[in-house]
C-alpha cells in the first residue's frame, strides 16, 4: 500500500471516527444540536436525533459505535507499520535483480538460534547495519540462575554470528548482548536445570 | 492453412499465478507474500500472493516477496526460486524473465506451525 493510498485510508477513519463521536454525543445529549448550527445545511436531519425514542436511540448508538470500533481498527492498521515494509538490506545484486532481507527476517534467526542454545530462557533481538555495511546484532538474554554468565554469552555469541552468516550471507560484525538471570522462574526449576 | 488472425493478451495474473506455482516447487519456499485476512479465511494460500509482475510482449519482470523456512541458504533459496520462474515462465509463455526482485520478508520455523492432528483410528482391523 503506497503513502497516498495509507493517507486517504487514515483520513478515512479519522472523519469516521469524528461522526461516530458526534452521533453518539447529539444521541446521548453530550451535545447540544445548537452547537451544530454551523453545518444545519449538512447534518440538519441530525437534529431530530434527541426526539428518538429510547430503542431507536440505542440502535443509533450501536451502528455509531460499530462505526467507532472500526475506525479505530482501520487507523491503526494504517498507522502501525506493516510486514514487507521495515529495512531491507541488500543480500546480492546483479543483472537479474536483487535479493534482500528484512531486518525482522534476520532477528528471527538470531532469536531462534539462541533461543535453542543451552541456558537461554528468553531472547530478543534487533539487526542493524555499521558503518561498513555489516550487521550488527543487539541481543537481551534471560540465562536460567545455574549458568556461566560469560560463558553463556560467548557461546550464543559465536552460535548466532555463525548460523546468521551461514544462513543469509551477510557478513556480522558484531553480537552486542544485554544479560540477566530470570528471576522468577529461578526458585521453581532452576536447580533443576543441568548444563 | 488457417489465415486466422489475432492476438493473445496475457494478464498479470496469468503470469503471477505460472511464477507462484513454479515457486511452490521450490524447496525452502514457505510461501510468497505475507497472509492476508482473506487467504486465511480460504484456508490455503493465493498462488500469485507476493508477486508482482511487469509483463510486455517478450519480457517479464518480477518483484517477490518471499518467507523462506529455516534451515535453508536465504541466497540459495532465492536463486532456485529465480531459475524455477525464468524456466516455467519461458516454457509456458516463452517470454524472458529480465529482472527478478527477491525479498525475504520472514522466515518460518517449522515449530511455529500448529500439530497435526491425530489420525482416525482405522474402523477395520
Amino acid at each position: 500500500m503506497n503513502l497516498i493510498t495509507r493517507l486517504a485510508a487514515a483520513l478515512f477513519a479519522l472523519l469516521g471516527l469524528a461522526a461516530s463521536l458526534v452521533t453518539i454525543s447529539l444521541v446521548t445529549g453530550g451535545l447540544p444540536p445548537e452547537r451544530l448550527s454551523a453545518l444545519d445545511a449538512l447534518v440538519g436531519r441530525i437534529h431530530s436525533l434527541p426526539t428518538l425514542g429510547t430503542q431507536a436511540v440505542l440502535g443509533v448508538v450501536a451502528g455509531a459505535g460499530v462505526v467507532l470500533i472500526l475506525s479505530l481498527l482501520i487507523l491503526y492498521l494504517q498507522v502501525t507499520r506493516r510486514r514487507g515494509e521495515g529495512p531491507m538490506y541488500l543480500l546480492r545484486e546483479d543483472s537479474l535483480g536483487t535479493f534482500r532481507i528484512r531486518k525482522d527476517a534476520i532477528a528471527a534467526i538470531a532469536r531462534h538460534v539462541g533461543g535453542e542454545i543451552s541456558g537461554v530462557e528468553e531472547v530478543i533481538c534487533t539487526a542493524a547495519q555499521n558503518e561498513s555495511g555489516d550487521l550488527v546484532l543487539t541481543c537481551r538474554l534471560q540465562l536460567r540462575p545455574v549458568v556461566d554468565l560469560v560463558a553463556a554469552g560467548r557461546r550464543f555469541q559465536e552460535t548466532v554470528k555463525a548460523t546468521v552468516e551461514e544462513k543469509t550471507g551477510l557478513s556480522v560484525a558484531q553480537v552486542d548482548l544485554e544479560t540477566g538471570y530470570v528471576r522468577r522462574r529461578a526458585a521453581r526449576e532452576g536447580r533443576r536445570v543441568v548444563n | 492453412m488457417s489465415d486466422m488472425k489475432g492476438k493473445t493478451f496475457l494478464t498479470n495474473e496469468v503470469v503471477n499465478q505460472i511464477a507462484g506455482f513454479a515457486a511452490r516447487t521450490v524447496s525452502g519456499v514457505h510461501r510468497l507474500g505475507k497472509a492476508n485476512l482473506i487467504d486465511r479465511i480460504k484456508g490455503g494460500k493465493a498462488m500469485d500472493a507476493g508477486m508482482k509482475a511487469e509483463v510486455g510482449a517478450e519480457e517479464v519482470a518480477f518483484d517477490i516477496d518471499l518467507i523462506v523456512t529455516y534451515g535453508h541458504p536465504v541466497q540459495e533459496v532465492a536463486e532456485n526460486l529465480r531459475i524455477a520462474i525464468s524456466t516455467q515462465v519461458k516454457t509456458m509463455l516463452a517470454r524472458n524473465v529480465v529482472e527478478c526482485n527477491i525479498n525475504v520478508i520472514g522466515v518460518h520455523f517449522e515449530d511455529d506451525e500448529e500439530p497435526a492432528p491425530e489420525a482416525p483410528a482405522p474402523r477395520v482391523k
